[in-house]
């Protein structure tokens, strides 16, 4: 078997990404030939958030130039290449319109083929992209859009088995930073602030941790923080270690509901799965660079018998290489898309799973 | 030449037409020398998708990707000595821009309408193209209005935009952006005061 070389291109938020990476779909880890990323959170930060139609202006100049670097850097042209691959959602329209149209530009000038990929499965496939995860595993998604854990059963076939009925975590941490004025995004802020707070000082709600299935609710956590602000304003100026206390228990409340839920997915993953002898759960998406979810995740992971496998950090966010390999597998199996692929701003992975009502800020994408 | 009226719905018709117009053409995409695009003003989207396969196509290829302007476009067709291409923007205002025998003596410009006018050129004699030319005159002083005619102008095609970007193959173009003329709508975030 000849390894296969997939570009891949992801604009479904704020990153303007471009990758190459080249392996084979049976037989994974695959190789990053080039990672390029150009981050546009300097002109999202004025507005405490991404705004769409800036996201999609810097998206439609800098595509090319994304993909022309990923090829000069693996050292490369298109006739290198074996395919082209593209988030084609869900995410922001006016990004994913610019990326396929780009993708379709390519794959019509250089004659190659086109497949769209979801930008779920690029994160979820990360795994397999960089340790070998073997088929079926089971997933956390926590990025700022989404939160679900996934029996990712086999190529192509993912089971949904919770996901939150309202904010995502990086929503969550987004928003208490932009409630206590520390800066976008607002993950990293938080957690530098919750260092040295303490987590117990204040009393933050456990939503569904006591209900069966493996839901996620993550806006309560913003009201009782907006609360407790709110009463320590009446009082006077907050202090910093005001500050520290509330960050810290609001990010305690986020890792104990994250490690708490994935505890009964990896029971439920067992149950369905009792054959398997090394169970992993894979993890994926920002909120993964949170130095207090990793570790209660781990700490869960072992108490379960299960393996944690976090990618580097920059696989976490989003890039293009988790799309390239995700495409790699599509193409690999036989799947390509016409001229005519159409980007979904909605694409739930689980197609089966009910869709959730009320659910998201950010595009509602589950 | 191809051309679907479209309110929505490019995104899964442009790249198709294109191959389709290649195609009946018998124009293998390999044999392609350069693509040019329009960059707007217009929709916003359906201006960063056309941009977006263009460059795409063109980084492909190794050929120039041309962007031409509806303006631009309108003012090649005309083909008038000095002509103000008038088109309608947003909540009242104009979007203009002058040209003296198809090269811009103005800037592409959205502006209200009671001060557009002032962009106009200060001699001589204009043809007014677009939708927007009675509008523009009628908030101008008698001594500006005096000067120019509304003038009818043929419909741009793909097949204008192809002939200006033929012209232009042999410059070097910048790559194509779309125009947009008018600021991203979002509001910067008040600062948060905590402990002042
Ligand atoms: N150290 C951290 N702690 C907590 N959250 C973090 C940290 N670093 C980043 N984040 C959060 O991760 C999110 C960004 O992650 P990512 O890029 O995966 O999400 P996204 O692309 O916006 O969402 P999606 O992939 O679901 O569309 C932001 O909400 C950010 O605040
Ligand atoms: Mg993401």
């Amino acid at each position: 078997m000849t390894p296969l070389t997939v570009l891949g291109i992801e604009s479904s938020c704020d990153e303007t990404a471009a990758s190459v990476v080249r392996g084979l779909a049976d037989a994974p880890p695959g190789k990053i030939l080039s990672n390029i990323v150009y981050d546009q959170t300097d002109l999202h930060a004025a507005y405490g958030g991404v705004v769409p139609e800036i996201a999609a202006r810097a998206h439609a100049e800098k595509l090319d130039v994304a993909v022309a670097e990923a090829l000069r850097a693996a050292g490369l042209s298109l006739v290198g290449v074996d395919a082209i691959a593209v988030t084609a959602g869900p995410g922001l329209i006016g990004g994913l319109i610019s990326g396929v149209s780009c993708a379709k530009g390519l794959a019509l000038g250089a004659n190659k083929p086109l497949v769209g990929i979801n930008h779920l499965e690029g994160h979820a496939l990360t795994a397999r992209l960089t340790d070998g995860v073997a088929y079926p595993f089971l997933l956390l998604l926590v990025s700022g859009g989404h939160c679900q854990l996934l029996s990712v059963e086999a190529a192509g076939v993912y089971r949904r088995l919770g996901t939150t009925l309202d904010d995502a975590p990086g929503e969550a941490f987004d928003k208490t930073a932009k409630l206590m004025g520390l800066g976008f995004p607002g993950g990293p802020a938080v957690e530098r602030k919750a260092e040295g707070g303490d987590p117990a000082r204040f009393d933050f709600p456990r939503a569904l941790l006591g209900r069966k299935g493996c839901d996620f609710s993550f806006s309560g956590l913003k009201t009782a923080l907006r609360v407790k602000l709110d009463g320590l304003r009446a009082q006077g100026p907050v202090s910093e270690r005001d500050q520290a206390d509330l960050c810290a228990g609001f990010q305690a409340a986020c890792v104990e509901a994250l490690s708490r839920v994935s505890g009964k997915a990896m029971a439920l993953f067992c149950e369905s799965h009792p054959q398997i002898e090394a169970p992993v759960l894979a993890v994926a998406g920002g909120v993964a660079a949170n130095k207090a979810v990793r570790s209660g995740l781990e700490a869960a992971a072992r108490n379960h018998g299960f393996s944690l496998v976090a990618p580097p950090l920059a696989l976490c966010t989003d890039n293009a290489a988790m799309i390239a390999w995700s495409g790699l597998e599509r193409f690999a199996r036989g799947h390509t898309d016409d001229l005519s692929l159409t980007p979904r701003p909605r694409w739930p992975l689980d197609e089966t799973s009910k869709p959730v009502v009320g659910y998201g800020k950010r595009g509602a994408k589950a | 030449m191809k051309h679907e009226p479209m309110t929505r719905g490019h995104s899964e018709r442009l790249a198709p037409m294109v191959a389709e117009v290649l195609d009946d053409a018998k124009v293998n995409v390999a044999n392609l020398d350069g693509i040019a695009v329009t960059t707007g003003p217009g929709s916003f989207t359906g201006s960063r998708l056309g941009v977006s396969f263009a460059r795409g196509l063109a980084l492909a290829k190794e050929i120039p990707a041309v962007g031409v302007s509806v303006f631009e476009a309108m003012a090649h067709v005309f083909d008038g000595n000095q002509v103000v291409v008038s088109l309608t923007g947003k909540n009242g205002a104009l979007m203009l821009q002058c040209f003296e025998r198809n090269s811009p003596t103005t800037e592409p410009l959205e502006l209200p309408a009671s001060i557009a006018w002032q962009t106009l050129p200060m001699a001589g004699f204009y043809d007014g193209i677009g939708t927007e030319f009675d509008l523009l005159l009628s908030h101008a002083p008698e001594g500006v209005k005096n000067r120019g005619t509304a003038k009818e102008c043929q419909p741009i095609t793909s097949e204008i935009i192809a002939q200006i970007g033929l012209k232009r193959l042999g410059q070097r173009s910048p790559l194509p952006t779309p125009l947009y003329l008018r600021a991203a709508d979002a509001k910067p975030q008040a600062p948060v005061m905590l402990n002042g």
